[in-house]
């Protein structure tokens, strides 16, 4: 072995040469050095911000649509000549004893007709396609006269479901009655009384969400003065069927998504300016890392115009990744290349990365750092919401934001405590420290192709985060996640 | 060491870095805790004294604090901190005016066979000692050359002074070393050549 220089000897010697420095240096570099930057703020929030302002546009676009709608038909109806007028009045009275008085109905509704309110627009292929599938009836008799409407009685449940009640005559038992008896012909239209009239409202209401907006059962049926009642009534039955005025289609898919989740650092308010809390944050946030997971689930959903509204259940897998140290010497054979199938129990500890010398002293630290996958098995109940931007053949592109409320299954990582800096294997401490419930948000693109009249495939990707963190101690690990959703639709 | 664990361990300093950048204060406490001893044996060696090395060390880590952002990740950090570390110490040396060199006595002067093996059998401390007794030029370019590592041609720009002169006063003081060590009896076997 050549012998070593005199440069190279002095070099090795004085290598270990490290004296202590004086006490209260480093309260003097302090003192000199520069403030700390203020972390730029991540847009954490975006997606949320994003979802929810789609979720507020869609519901006030549909509440808008469904209270001007229910204000025009009812405002059309209006008619401010004395008859009418008169109607209200006599009706007022007439509650009880609706039959008496169907014939001063016909003339009111003789009246409206010579007013030409109530007018038709409703073909009959229309009215004979949807009263065949609501087990109610329209006759039209004239072409150019008043609808009739009949109301099949055995169909009440069907709207007691919805919410409707029906003014039932006891005589006849059904609205049908009301105008059965007053005039055995058909071209006459049956006026309830304004308490009925109102509840048949309701059920004009039904048919109009159910017949794609033919409005012509409440142009025929509508009192004079029942704008407000009926705007409320449409309020109520809105909020009943979310999905607005026009046709409809009714969907099933079935959902599989791989998603890339990372770590999101947060700390409790109190730990927010404490400085080793902070800093430690700070590294996690460094030293954590993405993994994929996956999840897969059914979705129940409605199309109505541009809006897709869907509800379902799903399973979800999140994950992150934790690089920590072996320090404890009781766990030596947790070595690094055989750490991820280490037995460990429940008193192992481990040291993230940047802890290992603060915690051991800067000489204690034994085997070396490896990454350990933290994965959370999450059952989920998503609501996802889409508005359809723009259509070019069977290609949709619209924009979509999801909504899951998460009960957590199963965790199988490491936890890390505040408290000692270190990660621990412990069941009661897992089950005291990790949140059990948790909410997700997401919002993204949603690409629709369809591949039939009645099936499309779809693919969305999508930014999210968990809005409570993982793991409730103070200085927490959550979730962003970046999902990327296949899904095949299947129309009803 | 393994390249896993060492890609391991830089990415653990280079978020410390990172967060140093930020003037993040703890970051910078677990680099004045894990580099102090280390530079302030540095500047000790320059110094002379420890009075005047903590003096050093305590301007030097202000400076490579507050100039992390200017550190690109290209080459070694610790390479970089020392650099800093070891050119406020020169223009300490500078500025207070103790560049001088000594002239060594021509019939002292002495042919250090094997210092290699005198070096060998002093401890650490005994060693920097006796560099601590040259003269402050001597002193300084000893540590520059022999120890740092920096080359005749570096050390003369850092010191302003010429090429030559760094090679000729190196090696004297790296004679006047031998003739400390030999009065100390710890060179027996220096051979007197005049």
């Amino acid at each position: 072995m050549p012998q070593k220089s005199f440069e190279e000897q002095l070099r090795d010697k004085t290598k270990g040469f490290t004296p202590e420095p004086k006490e209260g240096l480093w309260e003097g570099i302090e003192a000199h050095l520069l403030p700390e930057k203020k972390e730029k703020k991540r847009m954490l929030w975006l997606p949320l911000i994003a979802a929810s302002c789609i979720l507020a546009i869609g519901i006030s676009y549909i509440y808008t649509t469904s209270y001007k709608e229910s204000v025009s038909i009812a405002q059309n109806e209006m008619a401010g000549d004395d008859k009418i007028q008169e109607f209200k009045e006599e009706n007022q009275q007439s509650l009880l004893n609706p039959v008496s008085k169907s014939l001063e109905n016909q003339e009111i509704a003789q009246a409206h007709q010579s007013k030409g309110l109530l007018e038709s627009r409703k073909s009959s292929n229309t009215a004979d396609r949807t009263y065949e599938n609501k087990d109610q009836s329209i006759d039209q008799s004239n072409s150019s006269g008043p609808y009739r409407l009949n109301s099949n009685h055995s169909d009440h449940s069907d709207d007691t479901e919805l919410g409707l009640q029906y003014e039932e005559d006891k005589t006849s038992g059904s609205l049908e009655g009301i105008a059965d008896q007053g005039n055995s012909s058909n071209d006459e239209i049956a006026m309830p009384t304004e308490q009925s009239a109102i509840e048949v409202d309701k059920t004009a209401l039904k048919t109009i969400m159910s017949i794609d907006s033919e409005l012509i059962v409440v142009k025929t049926i509508l009192p004079p003065d029942s704008t407000k009642k009926v705007a409320v009534i449409s309020l109520k039955e809105r909020f009943k069927h979310p999905i607005g005025l026009g046709s409809s289609r009714k969907y099933i898919e079935a959902i599989i998504s791989p998603v890339l989740s990372g770590s999101r650092i947060s700390m409790a308010r109190e730990f927010k300016d404490s400085m080793p809390y902070k800093s430690w944050a700070e590294d996690r946030k460094s030293m954590d890392k993405k993994a994929w997971s996956f999840g897969f689930g059914f979705m129940a959903g409605i199309e109505k115009r541009r809006y897709h509204i869907s509800a379902g259940l799903y399973y979800q897998t999140l994950a992150y990744q934790v690089f920590v140290m072996n320090v404890d010497s009781r766990v030596l054979r947790g070595i690094a290349a055989n750490f991820s199938n280490f037995d460990y129990n429940a008193t192992d500890s481990f040291a993230m990365a940047y802890t290992k010398t603060a915690y051991t002293g800067g000489g204690n630290v034994n085997g070396v750092g490896n990454y350990v996958t933290n994965r959370f098995h999450y059952l989920s109940i998503p609501l996802n919401m889409a508005y359809n931007l723009k259509a070019k053949g069977r290609f949709h592109v619209g924009l979509s934001a999801n909504i899951s409320p998460q009960l957590l299954l199963s965790y199988n990582g490491l936890l890390y405590q505040q408290e000692s800096g270190l990660y621990v294997k412990e069941k009661s401490a897992m089950e005291n420290h990790i949140r059990k419930y948790n909410l997700t948000t997401s919002a993204g693109l949603e690409l629709n192709y369809l591949t039939g009249i009645s099936s499309s495939v779809l693919f969305r990707p999508q930014y999210g985060i968990s809005l409570f963190p993982a793991e409730k101690s103070s200085i927490n690990a959550g979730h962003r996640l970046w999902s990327f959703s296949f899904a095949y639709r299947k129309y009803f | 060491m393994p390249i896993e664990v060492k890609k391991r361990n830089d990415k653990h300093e280079e978020a410390l870095i990172r967060a140093c950048q930020r003037h993040d204060r703890l970051a910078q406490s677990e680099f004045f805790r894990l580099y102090s001893g280390k530079f302030l044996g540095i500047v000790y060696r320059f110094a002379g004294n420890y009075d005047t090395a903590n003096d050093l060390l305590q301007e030097g880590f202000i400076r490579i604090f507050n100039h992390i952002s200017d550190y690109k990740f290209q080459g070694s950090f610790e390479g970089w901190m020392r650099r800093i570390i070891i050119n406020t110490s020169i223009n300490y040396i500078k500025q207070h005016g103790r560049m001088t060199f000594e002239e060594i006595d021509a019939e002292r002067d002495v042919f250090i066979s094997e210092p290699a093996l005198a070096i060998d059998k002093m401890d650490c401390e005994e060693i920097i000692e006796e560099i601590n007794r040259l003269p402050n030029g001597f002193r300084t370019i000893m540590n520059l050359y022999a120890i740092e590592g920096y080359s005749y041609t570096e050390i003369a720009e850092m010191l302003e002074i010429k090429e030559v002169t760094v090679r000729t006063q190196y090696l004297r003081a790296k004679q006047k070393l031998a003739i400390a060590l030999e009065k100390k009896k710890i060179i027996h076997y220096a051979t007197k050549i005049i």
